[in-house]
Formats: C-alpha cells, structure tokens, sequence
C-alpha cells in the first residue's frame, strides 16, 4: 500500500510501509509505458490484475477457500450424492475442492454425508480430532442437521444431527441434497472462510 | 392369530416319517391343516409349522440334507401375549420354489440351540437376534452383539423398549 | 434393564501364541471401504488368516420405525434402506402389501414399475462398476459410469422428483405418469447404452490386463460356501446357480418379459464382474420389452383405500433387488400398525461369507473381494 495510514479490521489507523515501484523487480515493469509507471497504490497499471496487496490473512483464507480438500467420509444416502457432485456433471473440482483425501490428517473439510448412528459417534469424534486445524464441518443431509427422515421421539439408534459430536460450519438441506446443493454448500463454506472467521478448529 | 398348528416332535416315529417325504418333496399332503394357510399366493410360504424349540437342529437337519437354503432367522416378542419369544426360521429350495416357515417358541430368558453348526449363515442371524431380543443361543461361537453397540444395556426390538409414548418428554 | 455384555472376543481371531500375528483394522472410514464397514483382519505378513467384519455403524432402527407407524408411513424409509436401489425396494414393499390386501395393480402402473425398478437396477450396477474399479485405482471409468448413470437418474427424476430416495410407489400404482418424452429418453438412453457404452466397458475394463490379472482367480466363492451362507444375487449366480427371484418366484408382470439368467461357475472376482456387465444388458432388454407394451390406462386403482389394515398373519414376499434376494416379512395383527416388519437383506448373507472367503488371501485383495460383494452396509445395518 503506497499510502501511509490504512484503517485495520478494527477501524484503527495502522501505518504501513511505503511499497513503490522502486522496490518492486524490474520484471514487473514494463519499460516505455509512457509514464512513470507508478499508480496511486505502486502497483503498474499492467500488473494490476495479477499483482495484488492485501492483508496476509486475507490471502490465506483465499487459499483455504479455493482449495478446499475434503474427507472421504460418506456415511449413507447423502455419499452417493457427494460422489455425484465429484464426477463429471457436477463437477466439484472447478471449485477447488476436489481432491478427496482418505487421511484425516490431510483433510480440511469433513462432509459429514449420511445418518450419524450412535455407534459411529466415537469414530467421528476421532476423526475430527485427528484432522489439523483449520478445519471445518459441513452437515449434509436432514440427517445431520436434525436426525432428518429418521428423527422420532426416542430414537435410540442415532445422534440427531452431526453438531451434537463438532460444532457444524453449513447445514446443507436435502434428503439427500441435489449435487448443486452441495456445491452451493461448499461455495457458502468459502465465502464464510474468506470473510475471515476466526477458528479454534 | 386363529391359525392352526401342528407340532412336529422328533421322538414320534410316524411324525419323521410324514415329515421327511414332506420335505423331500413326495406327495405327502401338506403340514398346515387348512390350505389357506398356506397359500403361497397369499401368504408367500408353502408351510408353515410349529415345532419345539429342543427339535429346531433335527428340523434343520433335514432341510440342510435336502438342499433348502436358510433364508431367516428371526423373532418376534410375544410376552405379552404367551409369555415367550418366538423365533421364526425359513427355509427355501432354490431349484423349486417350497418356502417353509417354522416357529418355535422359546422362553425370554431360556436358550435356544444355535444351528451354526449347519448354516453358517445363522451366525449372524443369531447375533441379530440376540442383539434386537436378547435370546440366547447355546452352541453359537460368537454371541455378542452386531448391530447396536457393544456395550448396549438394552435389547432394540422388544415391545417395551424405543416405543414413542415412552419417550421422554422435551423440556 | 441391564444386560451381561459378552465380552469374549471371537475366539477364531485369537492370536493361538503365535508371535507373528498381527491384527489389521480397516475401517469404517476407509476410502474403498464401501459404506461404513469395519474389517478386522488377523494377519501373518500379507496374508490374512481371518477376517471378522464388525457392522452395525449404518444402524438406523428402521424395523423399530415400522412398528411405530403404519404401513403408509413407512414407505420414505424403504428406499433409505437400500438407497443404490432404492426404487425396487420402494416397489417392493409397495407390492408386499398388495398382494396381502389383494389390491389390484392397473396394467400401465404394472409397465412403469418394470421400467423404473430396471432402470434402477441398471444405475445400481453403474455405480458398483465405477466405485469397483475407482477401487482397484482406475479413475476413468468412475466418471463414465456416472454420466450414464446421470441420464438414468434425471429420467426417473422427470417423473418422481427424486434422484436418489424415491417414494414412487403407493399401495396400488404408481404416483405419477409417464409421458412420451420419458419414453423417447429411455429409448434413447438405451441405445446408447448397448450400442456404445457397454462394449466400451467391456473393451476398456474387462479386457484390461492389469485388472484381468487382479481379479481372475481371486476371492473364489464355492457353492458350498454360497449355500451354507445363504449368498443371494450376482455372488450366488457366479458359483454356477441360476437363481434369481425374478424366475423362481415371479412377481409383477416379469413373466412377460424374455430376459435370460446370466451364470458363471468360476466363482470369482472377474466371473461377477462379467455378470454384473451382462445383467445389465438384460436390463436393457427387459426395460425396451416394457416400454415397447406399455398400455394405455390409469395408473392407481380408481377407488384407493384410505387406510391400509392388512389382515391378521404372517406374510413374506420377495424380490430381486441389484444385490439379491429381498424378502419382506409382516406380522399384522390386523391394525393399521405392523406387530413386526423384517427386511431380509440380500447384502447381510453376503458379507456374512467374507470370513471364509478372505481366509488365507493376501490382503491386497482384500479390497477387489470386497468390493466385488456388492454391499451396502445399511442394507446390512438397517
């Protein structure tokens, strides 16, 4: 930022360091632009759209949203659907969050995609506790939300909804949801994650 | 139920014979009184039996020699009514369609004879049934339970257990 | 009301002193692991001295839900049991009931159960197919069996709304009726299918070397075990028996149609593959004979009951699902509540073989005997 003073998230002024052209590798400038190259933020008119200054969380949880890599952890019904969404029709890897991972160590996001039964519980609890963090939870399905189809009063065989066991991100309705419920799902979870959610994981 | 029965008792020489050419396959006229009863159309089985739950092995015995596959295993909770569990086995051949239903009563906290021995597929009907009613089954090499967790303290399908009015009420 | 838990593990999975055994657990959450099994395998190096598969993680008390409503109410949970054929169990269970109450199926309501429960039948070995061999590490096919399977599935969407869990059914018809762009759709699709696509699978997969040789020979079903086992469907069918429910018990109209049996007698991994591949041609076959005949008519009865009390006793009926033989049974007591409801399960005997089926298999092959079972564990855990 080429200006000396920029409001933080908080509205307080912060002061930045004076980022021009000159600092910047030549590479980035194209010669004979015709002015002096410098622009009221430093950045070259020509760079613009690729070069960009922002706060470095900002950045992050770009990356985080874009990239999102979930668990392979369907459970019933809804994991047909979220196999539908990653083949081709649906196609879940144009939003980044194709990539599928078996190892909750390398999973960010669980889609928590089928009735929660109560012998399951502990398994999930081991697998979110196993996943690093930032992670977050998407409930697909009635029956993560709420028990869906199989809620009735004293149901003895099921957790009624997955924010019993972890605190749940985006509820995702449908018994089971159409795949592009579950992309818009996801695209809700990356624009809760660009907004910059604090996470205690 | 008004469906009328007949016991099939293995120490009663005329009764082996009748129901071993039943099974078999001669012509030896059904087992069920009324052949209403045991209307395939209707009912969807050929026959259907009450025997005693100490003859179930011998029963099995004899579908297992004649080929029948063991499709069933399963119960029904009858303490209101008789003070029993029933558990209800069928018995299909594959080749020719010939469904045989038995019943056989067993007290709720008495064994039943596993009949693993014969059909392996009665391994995990058995656990089932333990699991959802709580009937033993002595000779089983693996009586825990398969599908409620393995430290339930309750059986899921008795009749007083899970039933809605039961429920306890949301504050 | 307390229980003695039985806390004597199985004694086939002791360890007999041996210092070389070692237990390997797979599951249930496990990327091939199809649904949410558990595999508990006692090893020696590669090889797998003995199995034991734990379920009861897909658990959802349906037949305790059957006997909490009535018999109306409980038609959304029967494509939840079986959801990859969620449509022959809807029907299924439709037609149970029919045949106790004696309510008489309108021809073309009749037509289009045969056209949607094969169409299913078709779309449930499509996605076996393409989970199979996303399984043994073949990412294509996955994405074709898909794209055929989402024509089937936005056909049965046009006329019942649903893609997955299908409520089609009702005690006498069916709740919607077809058009003839649904006809020119199916027409269409089966085309394509036995034109292109299944020869292509068949070139492309099964005349693969790399899966030939992972699959031929491997996971052997006897017919002994098959018997002993009660193993229904295409598993029975590979050991050599012609059994399908279709023809042995005929329901429905199915006597109508010309369809053969498709068998094999090696009993592997590759024979159900290859019959899996085959029924669904016969499929084919069997949805172009319906929708050639299909009548004109109504499709549910012209007085429909309103309240569905079948008469006291005990009933079972059974079709032939994708995975085998699903047979419903009933205990009334003559009120519009069942006493009992079991579901027979074709996929519970099926997995309940794989201890003796995986003895003494190396553990590589674990996942293509498995998988090649067909399971779906809520149709095991109900």
């Amino acid at each position: 930022m080429a200006s000396d003073s920029k409001k933080n998230r908080t509205g307080d002024k912060v002061h930045l360091p004076q980022l021009t052209t000159a600092s910047v590798q030549p590479s980035l400038v194209k010669a004979g632009s015709g002015h002096d190259g410098t622009s009221p933020d430093g950045i070259p008119i020509e760079a613009r759209p690729y070069v960009t200054f922002g706060v470095l969380e900002d950045l992050l949880n770009a990356a985080r949203a874009n990239s999102l890599w979930p668990l392979t952890f369907g459970l019933a019904c809804c994991a047909i659907e979220m196999m539908a969404a990653g083949a081709a029709k649906y196609d879940l890897d144009r939003f980044g969050a194709g990539v599928f991972r078996p190892s909750a160590r390398q999973a960010d996001v669980m889609i928590f995609a089928g009735t929660i039964s109560r012998k399951m519980a502990p398994v999930i609890k081991q697998l979110w506790d196993q996943m690093p963090s930032p992670k977050w939870a998407i409930a697909m399905g009635g029956c993560t939300i709420d028990g869906g189809p199989f809620k009735y009063p004293n149901q003895y065989a099921i957790v009624e909804g997955a924010d019993h066991i972890v605190p749940v991100d985006v509820y995702i309705p449908g018994c089971p949801p159409r795949p592009e419920a579950l992309i818009a799902g996801i695209l809700k979870l990356k624009d809760k994650i660009k907004a910059g959610r604090r996470f205690k994981g | 139920m008004s469906k009328p029965r007949a016991e099939a008792e293995h120490d009663s020489d005329e009764h082996e014979t009748e129901k071993m050419s039943r099974i078999l396959g001669s012509s030896v006229a059904e087992l069920a009184e009324s052949s209403e009863h045991a209307d395939y159309a209707k009912y969807g089985y050929h026959h259907v039996y009450l025997a005693n739950i100490e003859s179930i092995p011998e029963i099995t015995r004899h579908f297992f020699d004649a080929g029948y596959l063991l499709e069933m295993v399963t119960c029904q909770d009858r303490r209101d009514d008789a003070g029993t569990m029933r558990l209800v086995y069928t018995f299909n051949h594959l080749a020719h369609l010939d469904r045989h239903l038995v019943h056989a009563d067993v007290a709720a906290d008495a064994e039943a004879p596993s009949i693993t021995s014969l059909y392996q597929a009665a391994d995990w009907f058995e656990r089932e049934v333990y699991d959802m009613y709580g009937v033993r089954f002595s000779g089983h090499p693996n009586l825990k339970r398969i599908l409620l967790p393995e430290d339930a303290d309750f059986y899921a399908l008795r009749k007083d257990f899970g039933r809605i009015e039961d429920a306890p009420q949301e504050s | 009301m307390s229980t003695e838990p039985n806390p004597e593990p199985n004694p086939a999975m002791a360890p007999d002193g041996d210092p070389e055994v070692y237990y390997l657990n797979m599951g249930p959450q496990h990327p091939s692991m199809h649904g949410v099994l558990r595999l508990v395998l006692k090893m020696r190096g590669e090889e797998i001295l003995e199995a034991e598969p734990v379920i009861g993680y897909a658990h959802r008390a349906h037949e305790k839900m059957a006997e909490n409503r009535n018999y109306l109410m409980f038609l959304p949970n029967t494509s939840r049991v079986d959801y990859l054929s969620g449509m022959i169990y809807n029907i299924a269970y439709c037609q149970a009931i029919e045949k106790i109450m004696d309510i008489e199926v309108p021809e073309r309501a009749e037509y289009i159960r045969i056209i949607a429960c094969e169409l299913n039948r078709i779309s449930s070995h499509l996605l076996w197919f393409g989970t199979f061999l996303l399984d043994l590490g073949g990412i294509t096919p996955f994405l074709y069996c898909f794209d055929d399977r989402e024509e089937i599935l936005d056909i049965l969407d046009s006329v019942t709304g649903s893609r997955l869990t299908y409520s089609y059914g009702r005690f006498g018809g069916v709740t919607m009726d077809v058009d003839s762009a649904f006809v020119a759709r199916t027409r269409a699709f089966l085309a394509r299918m036995r034109d292109e696509r299944l020869p292509k699978y068949r070139r492309l997969v099964g005349d693969n070397v790399i899966f030939r040789e992972r699959c031929e020979g491997v996971g052997v079903i006897t017919r002994d075990v098959a018997f002993r086992y009660g193993v229904t469907g295409p598993c029975l069918r590979s050991t050599g028996v012609a059994y399908d429910v279709r023809r042995a018990e005929p329901y429905s109209i199915y006597d109508r149609f010309e369809f053969k049996i498709p068998t094999r007698v090696e009993g592997d991994t590759m024979a159900r593959f290859d019959l899996r591949i085959e029924e669904m041609e016969e499929s084919c076959k069997i949805v172009e004979q319906a929708v050639d005949g299909l009548p004109e008519g109504p499709i549910m009865p012209a007085k429909p009951k309103k309240r569905y009390r079948p008469p006291a006793g005990e009933y079972y009926f059974a079709v032939e699902s994708a995975r085998g033989h699903f047979g419903t049974y009933i205990i009334s007591d003559g009120t519009d509540v069942p006493v009992k409801l079991k579901l027979r399960t074709p996929s519970f005997s099926n997995l309940s073989s794989m201890p003796d089926v995986l003895r003494n298999t190396m553990v590589a092959d674990t996942i293509a005997i498995v998988g090649s079972i067909d399971v779906v564990m809520p149709e095991i855990d109900r």
